[in-house]
């Protein structure tokens, strides 16, 4: 009885983690042939390559700040927290060199536009997704 | 970006009471047609949204001394009253994008040591060769070392103020001219080459006057991986410069200046690990100047405590060439700088986009020169210590 009292509260401890921690997906048009690792998602959302690796015009969409999903992706995917982030854009924005990307609200924003547009690559949180986009890697 | 909104909600409004007062008309258009005609006009307000961009920064910043007799000769002359204008700054910056190809960017800036006055700090319109390579047309700063391009924005920078050793050797650095950026891999590093050719004159307390700056070539190399950045620097310029210590330096139209500098950067989210080498050489009775600082910080969540060591030393003693008659240790003094700066520095990060910093710095090691300071008004004491709070915002 105890134990399982015990293995209950471990259980829901563990939903409440992955509730906080959620697995976000990398998604691109479902006619977006391209393979992408961690690192080249990474050099598109630092606006260090406008490409993808197959050669198409990328344009990424990242979510607006203090969202679970933004925070879970840029911990994981290009490795900056949001103030780490927040300076790299502000060296980058005031040397005239570029500009962050485009910021939707939501899930649902991410997917419209994703699934619209064969340039543009985003993220949401893995439950959000379904067939109208591709999903071209997870994380963490 | 809030004036864009009010501008779009009320051109909606107003194309809303337009529609009000057609469907009171005879002959008035459909519904469907003015939602229409509303559609598109929302669609066209949100291109230019997409085209215009604003930024900004701001600097609110205090500082003060301990020394009355000392005024510093960058910062915009810092004494031991409390000042709370000479660190402060803001700017606004527009970034236009023309079309695929051509993006012009304006960022007027205002200092409080200047009065407020506005000035252009970067205006230049770029055009983008291809995805490597971008030339820009127009006024942009030199990126003489790690941190000159955005030395005025305090929140992209861990201190209040850069090391004076290293950043306040150099004057302005706004030019006019053409630059060039060009980016490559090389392995696993993202590289970017960076050019620019450009001409500047500007008033320097320093040498008591205007200094010309023509010919100005500047060259970095920046590469990036993983949690490192690392950088070489070389810039060559023929300086007009006024005569000196009250003319027992006369005028030199054709000085050669030249920096070499190399810096490198370890941020892994926790540790931030920056160090810089500069060497200023100027031909004649100027001196030729060695900088260097190592700065260390470590972030526990959104406080990160900073420490930086900072020396200046001058390089050519005994070996300077005098257009003129030699004056032996009083021109010295009014033209060699010397000192050590010990930093102690917390960067409180209160929101993404807001910093709140605090520091305290340990100026020393004169060696009987007037070091950072106006030549009138040198420390009184062996050393001399700095206060500085600020509150730095991007936007």
């Amino acid at each position: 009885m105890k134990s399982g009292l015990k293995k209950i509260a471990i259980g829901a401890l563990l939903t409440l983690s992955t509730g906080v921690w959620a697995e976000v997906s990398v998604i691109a048009h479902p006619s977006n042939g391209a393979s992408l690792d961690a690192k080249s998602v990474s050099k598109i959302f630092l606006g260090k390559s406008k490409k993808f690796p197959g050669g198409g015009a990328a344009v990424p969409i990242d979510q607006a700040e203090g969202s679970a999903a933004r925070d879970e992706f840029h911990t994981n995917v290009t490795n900056k927290k949001s103030s780490q982030l927040k300076s790299y854009w502000s060296r980058i924005v005031f040397t005239g060199k570029g500009q962050p990307p485009k910021e939707v609200a939501s899930d649902a924003e991410v997917m419209a536009l994703v699934a619209k547009n064969p340039s543009m690559i985003g993220y949401v949180n893995s439950s959000s997704v379904n067939g109208s986009v591709k999903v071209i890697l997870t994380a963490p | 970006m809030i004036q864009n909104k009010l501008f779009r909600f009320s051109a909606t409004a107003a194309l809303a009471s337009t529609a009000f007062a057609f469907v009171y008309a005879d002959n008035s258009p459909s519904y469907q047609e003015l939602q229409s005609r509303l559609d598109s006009l929302e669609n066209r307000l949100d291109d230019t949204e997409s085209n215009l961009k604003i930024n900004g920064f701001f600097s609110a910043s205090f500082a003060t001394h301990d020394d009355d007799m000392a005024v510093t000769d960058s910062w915009g002359g810092l004494s031991d009253k409390n000042d709370f204008r000479s660190l402060s700054n803001l700017g606004i910056q527009m970034t236009y994008t023309i079309n695929d190809y051509m993006t012009m960017v304006t960022q007027l800036a205002a200092r409080g040591h200047e009065d407020w006055d506005v000035e252009a700090e970067w205006a230049f319109v770029a055009y983008e060769v291809s995805d490597a390579l971008t030339l820009r047309f127009g006024r942009q700063k030199a990126p003489l070392y790690l941190l000159s391009e955005y030395i005025e924005v305090g929140y992209a920078m861990p201190w209040i103020t850069a090391p004076d050793e290293v950043y306040g050797i150099t004057g302005d650095s706004t030019y006019d001219g053409i630059g060039a950026l060009y980016t490559f891999s090389i392995g696993d590093w993202d590289t970017t080459l960076q050019a620019l050719l450009a001409n500047n004159s500007f008033f320097s307390a320093n040498v008591g006057g205007t200094v010309d700056l023509n010919d100005f070539v500047t060259v970095s190399l920046t590469g990036e991986y993983d949690s490192w950045t690392l950088r070489a620097g070389y810039s060559l310029v023929s300086g007009d410069i006024p005569a000196l210590a009250g003319g027992a330096v006369p005028a030199n139209p054709e000085t050669d200046i030249s920096y070499v500098s190399l810096g490198a950067k370890y941020d892994d989210g926790e540790w931030l690990v920056m160090s810089e080498m500069v060497e200023l050489s100027i031909d004649g009775a100027m001196a030729d100047v060695k900088s260097s600082y190592l700065m260390v910080g470590y972030r526990f969540g959104d406080l990160m405590p900073h420490f930086t060591w900072s020396k200046m030393q001058n390089n050519d003693a005994g070996d300077r060439d005098f257009a003129g008659p030699v004056v032996g240790p009083m021109l010295d003094a009014a033209l060699v700088e010397e000192q050590t700066t010990y930093t102690v520095g917390v960067r409180w990060d209160l929101m993404p986009g807001t910093a709140a910093k605090f520091e305290v710095s340990h100026i020393t090691d004169f060696e009987g020169t007037k070091g950072q300071f106006v030549a009138t008004a040198q420390p009184s004491h062996s050393s001399l210590d700095i206060i500085k709070f600020s509150l730095d915002s991007v936007f």
